[in-house]
């Protein structure tokens, strides 16, 4: 086809009245970087694009802006379902990706994000693990030594406890012995009392009989 | 205060639909407002079914606040941008729905509540409005037919030769005679309201 011949098909190219052969050897002629036709599409794209302001005019239901508006924050998953196709058949052919940036967002697919989240729940995971182990390994060192410690002290306080029971004995048979002493020494004092009073009753009987045989003129 | 010139749909501010697909919800409510009824008017003009029109205006406007698709100066003005979006996505659907049902829903059954022409229009849309009207009043009927018949139901050439039992070579002529129509009056439109 001549330029001529493609020129005359970029009105029915902005109403999208062409083939689809057509449309691919327009595209492809647009995108050799043909100046006259970009600027003839662009009037024309204008024209199409005007031929709705001649309709009558019809609002939109009066609940559609709050459903659209709630629409906003739905979920992906339930996004999903109301979706329509992505593209339309209609839109701009891809050579208008090379006249243009493109307009389209880059955005993530969902597996890439589920791939993000994993990682990232991963990266946390293991600094998690990386860090806490030793913290762990530490406690459980001491706890085993505190226990050497506990089971050690539990040993000195029987042992302890078996030499107050020995020494408990022993002051108890120490005070029977004591008990016992005092008692012989109680009764030695008695004793001894006792040969005192004999004693002074002797002296008594001895001091009258020296006194009697001598008498004077 | 809202001026009839922030109400046009031919007259968005590129930075409102700019600013609408970045999450500034402002800008898309001011976006929806502005350019809704045009395009539920276009979307129930080719579905025939307010429902099937609704459902495509909410896919287009979720679209643009999810960032699926984003305006791009580059790509002419918002409302061209918008239309495009929207007339591409009822065409498609139009297509995929039962021919029987199509045939039965078309022409548009909201025309008893529409709006009166000049009700809630801003002067800019009016004046668009009053060009469109009478260039394709002037054309022969059988001109305005093929163009309505590729534009609002997406028919090949071919397509509408068959539908009106028509030559092809006379519906290519049609529609090649009404497009250029058209453009040379909105040329001369646009010319005058620049110099304006």
């Amino acid at each position: 086809m001549t330029h001529h011949d493609l020129e005359d098909t970029v009105p029915f190219y902005a109403i999208g009245a062409l083939e689809k052969t057509e449309r691919q050897a327009l595209e492809a002629h647009l995108l050799s970087g043909c100046v006259p036709c970009r600027t003839i599409l662009k009037e024309y794209q204008s024209v199409a694009v005007a031929l709705p302001f001649e309709l009558t005019l019809v609002p939109p239901p009066r609940h559609l802006k709050a459903k659209i508006m709630g629409a906003r924050t739905m979920p992906q998953s339930a996004e999903a379902a109301l979706d329509s196709p992505a593209k339309s058949s209609l839109e701009p052919g891809e050579w208008m990706n090379h006249l243009f940036p493109p307009s389209t967002a880059s955005t993530p697919s969902f597996g890439w994000v589920l791939s993000m989240v994993f990682l990232v729940v991963l990266g946390i995971v293991a600094f998690l693990s990386w860090n806490s182990s030793p913290q762990e390994t530490a406690t459980a060192s001491k706890v085993a030594e505190l226990q050497v410690q506990a089971d050690e002290a539990h040993a000195k306080l029987a042992i302890l406890q078996q030499q107050l029971k020995e020494r408990e004995a022993s002051l108890a048979q120490t005070q029977e012995e004591l008990q016992r002493r005092l008692a012989e020494l109680a009764e030695v004092k008695d004793q001894l009392i006792q040969r005192e009073a004999e004693l002074d009753d002797l002296k008594s009987h001895l001091t009258p009989q020296r006194t009697r045989p001598t008498a004077l003129p | 205060m809202h001026t009839a010139a922030q109400h046009a749909a031919s007259t968005i501010d590129p930075k409102v639909a700019i600013q609408a697909g970045k999450g500034d919800n402002h800008a898309f409510t001011q976006l929806y407002d502005q350019s809704s009824t045009i395009l539920f008017s276009l979307a129930l003009r080719i579905l025939g079914r307010r429902e099937d029109a609704a459902d495509i205006l909410q896919e287009v406007y979720v679209d643009i606040w999810k960032r699926v698709i984003r305006y791009d100066v580059g790509r002419g003005t918002p409302i061209a941008w918008l239309i495009t979006l929207t007339r591409s996505r009822a065409i498609d659907r139009l297509r995929a729905s039962d021919p029987q049902l199509r045939r039965q829903t078309l022409p548009t059954d909201g025309t008893e509540s529409a709006v009166l022409p000049g009700q809630f229009e801003s002067p800019a849309d009016q004046a668009l409005r009053t060009v469109i009207s009478k260039t394709l009043e002037d054309l022969p009927k059988a001109h305005r037919q093929a163009i309505e018949l590729a534009y609002y139901e997406g028919l090949l050439p071919a397509e509408i030769a068959t539908r009106l039992n028509q030559p092809l070579d006379a519906v290519i002529t049609r529609l090649k005679l009404g497009m250029s129509q058209l453009h040379k009056s909105l040329h001369t439109y646009w010319e005058q309201d620049l110099s304006a």
